[in-house]
């Protein structure tokens, strides 16, 4: 992997707030998030459903529909600030420059048009000039036959239209993919298949990854730097290899231990208790503090800043400067 | 092995058959257009038993057919050969409604996507009350909602009460699930047909869910087929653990046998593709870009030939059978066979 990138990145997400204007009280999905992606990094955003990891990604883009809008803060992509651009100008960097892949390809692909036929779209509505046989291309990268740029997405398996998908976002080779949890309807075998090859093709193509799921052991052999979101907020962040293996912040821990594992010896789990919290209304103090197996007096008063844990940030009262117990990591892992 | 049971010797002792059982168990497709008689071989000569408070997994791939399995089993499918045996009588003799009810409601369904399966117009209570109106005419109406406010209670959702008169769109995704559980709870069933019920929900939220299967099983006393192509959470919760490949079962066994001592190089693969934060990237899994084939009119030969690292000439020729490779477990291999000591056998066929 990449280690400790240096330079400049070509995503810089300061500050960036996102809110649903539900009448009464706006629901607040992105607080204050910070985020950097270098180039040719794979950056995953974990967490649970409702923790805004899509809305997130949906920001980034600049693809928020009304109730959603952003509310403060700014996304700078290669210098300049995607907020602030005009749709425009936005539509020509999309696809181009950084490009999305969604969460379900039976409904992100057009049924009624073949695969060829979509790219053709794309090149046209891009204005770009690319090589006729660039789909046939992207296609074998993805390790699918050219000869189903002639089939209708229905004529492909659920691992074939995710493929092909992300294809398409390879077209105009762009520095940076989005994607938004893109195996989450694919077997365990096609998803650890489809997690190689975008690994691969990073590899030779070096673009940055954003990836987007709920399911934290999938990114753990494949993401560089990760990102933890709890009820909007980033609750831990750091090199995907020290979250693993001393997760700073509870909430972490409890994703970490919410799965069974295959190996070792078979142990009683408990997942985390409860469910995340309305956002229109969210807990004093931590958010995470009801359901938190270490919550403490402090908890429900204090708010708790992102504080340095070693190699990693975590949201967590427990490591506040001043803690007694901060020199204690949450959790060490079973070797 | 035993040999078929035929009708008569099946339908003998209620108490000692297995809960259920299936015998060569055939379910084929036609697929193509118009007058096409191709025909797709979704669940071929399945063999199955599972006992009383037994949870028995089914792992594969998606398009394996082992959602075929779980809707013959429930009667949306007749099967185009092969019996199904439910506490020893077949199936195919239940002719009246009311042994077909009974029988339905003895086996009900828990499904995939808790986002479709419930009614959306209606509270909560509406598709409990229903199938216990239907499956348990002798109950009263207070009765009926008394049975409800049990269930949903046996399956973790209180208070019961406000739960009950809530619609599906105000319940998260774990908590509509545990819906589908009392539903299937309601009728007091033997045996709970549960089709990959935790796939749509998050990691975090899964554990509950199979956690209260474990539940329901201690307290109610009902047997689970637990469909996934998840097999550590298959390991997690179930007995036995049976492999299913392009319409075979290729491996059955106890869970713990299978998964420490795999015979079928497809159960490899598998267990290679379940992402493990704890253990460093298996090599084996990496090259494997393939998909289960879509079995029409199929040749003789093993149907995992084309994606498995061990074949040899014979499993191009001879379809293999599952064939006993150590205490209770079994695998449809000729290379395991041939490991397991049976090479005299094979030489000889």
């Amino acid at each position: 992997m990449h280690g400790h990138i240096e330079g400049k990145p070509i995503l810089e997400v300061r500050d960036l707030s996102v809110s649903y204007d539900t009448g009464d009280r706006p629901v607040v999905a992105v607080d204050h998030v910070d985020l950097d992606v270098h180039a040719g990094e794979f950056v995953g955003v974990v967490g649970e459903s409702g923790c805004g990891k899509s809305t997130l990604l949906f920001a980034i883009a600049q693809l928020l529909s009304s109730p959603a809008a952003i509310t403060g803060g700014s996304v700078t992509f290669q210098g300049q600030n995607l907020v602030a651009m005009s749709e425009k100008k936005l539509a020509a960097l999309r696809w181009r420059d950084f490009s999305v892949v969604m969460q379900s390809a039976m409904n992100a692909l057009n049924p009624v048009k073949s695969i060829g036929g979509q790219f053709k779209d794309a090149i046209m509505a891009h204005d770009e000039d690319v090589a006729e046989d660039r789909p046939a291309e992207v296609l074998r990268l993805v390790g699918i036959d050219p000869i189903h740029l002639q089939s209708f997405p229905h004529q492909l398996s659920g691992g074939m239209r995710q493929r092909a998908m992300i294809a398409m976002a390879l077209l105009f080779t762009p520095d940076l993919i989005i994607m938004d949890e893109p195996t989450s309807a694919l077997d365990v075998v096609a998803q650890r298949s489809l997690m190689v090859q975008i690994k691969e093709l990073q590899r030779r193509l070096g673009f940055a990854v954003v990836f987007v799921t709920h399911d934290m052991s999938l990114i753990s052999h494949f993401s560089d730097q990760l990102v933890v979101m709890y009820a909007g907020q980033v609750v831990e962040f750091g090199a995907t290899r020290a979250v693993f293996d001393h997760p700073a912040h509870p909430y972490s821990a409890g994703l970490l231990d919410a799965f069974p594992s295959i190996r070792g010896p078979k142990v009683p789990l408990t997942g985390i208790p409860g469910s995340p919290p309305n956002l229109a209304d969210p807990p004093s103090g931590c958010r995470f503090q009801p359901r938190c197996p270490k919550a403490f007096e402090d908890c429900p008063k204090v708010e708790p800043e992102l504080y340095q844990v070693g190699p990693v940030q975590a949201r967590c009262l427990l490591h506040a400067p001043g803690q007694t117990q901060a020199e204690e990591p949450v959790r060490e892992t079973t070797s | 092995m035993t040999s078929v049971r035929t009708d008569q010797t099946a339908s003998g002792d209620a108490d000692e058959a297995p809960l259920l059982e299936t015998k060569k168990l055939t379910r084929h497709f036609r697929v193509g257009r118009g007058l096409s008689r191709e025909m797709l071989h979704a669940v071929d000569d399945v063999d199955l038993t599972i006992g009383r408070q037994e949870i028995v997994a089914l792992a594969g791939e998606s398009g394996s057919g082992k959602s075929t399995i779980a809707r013959l089993l429930a009667g949306v499918y007749t099967p185009t050969s092969g019996e199904i045996y439910y506490q020893g009588r077949a199936t195919s003799s239940l002719r009246s409604r009311r042994d077909q009810l009974s029988y339905r409601g003895d086996v009900p369904m828990v499904f995939q996507d808790p986002f479709s399966s419930l009614n959306p117009a209606f509270r909560v209570s509406h598709g409990v009350t229903r199938s216990l109106k239907l499956h348990r005419p002798e109950l009263t109406r207070a009765q009926r909602f008394d049975e409800a406010e049990r269930v949903i209670e046996a399956v973790g959702l209180s208070p019961a009460g406000d739960i009950m008169h809530r619609y599906a769109y105000e319940l998260s995704g774990g908590q509509r699930q545990r819906i589908g559980f009392a539903q299937a709870l309601a009728h007091k069933p033997k045996l709970i047909l549960a089709d990959e019920p935790v796939s749509m929900l998050d990691v975090s939220i899964r554990i509950g869910l199979l956690n209260l299967m474990a539940e329901l099983r201690r307290s109610e006393g009902v047997s689970f087929l637990y469909i996934t192509h998840d097999i550590a959470s298959a390991r997690y919760v179930s007995d036995r653990l049976m492999i299913m490949y392009a319409g075979h079962i290729v491996e059955s066994g106890p869970t713990e046998s299978v998964l420490a001592n795999p015979k079928h190089p497809y159960t490899d693969l598998l267990l290679g593709a379940v992402p493990d934060p704890r253990a460093p990237l298996t090599a084996a899994a990496e090259g494997d870009t393939g998909e289960p084939p879509k079995v029409v009119d199929p040749a003789p030969g093993c149907r995992f030939r084309w994606r498995c690292p061990l074949v040899v000439d014979k499993c191009h020729q001879i379809t293999p059978t599952l064939r006993g490779v150590g205490e209770d477990h079994e695998a449809a291999c000729h290379v395991a066979e041939a490991d397991a000591g049976f090479a005299a056998e094979v030489s000889a066929d």
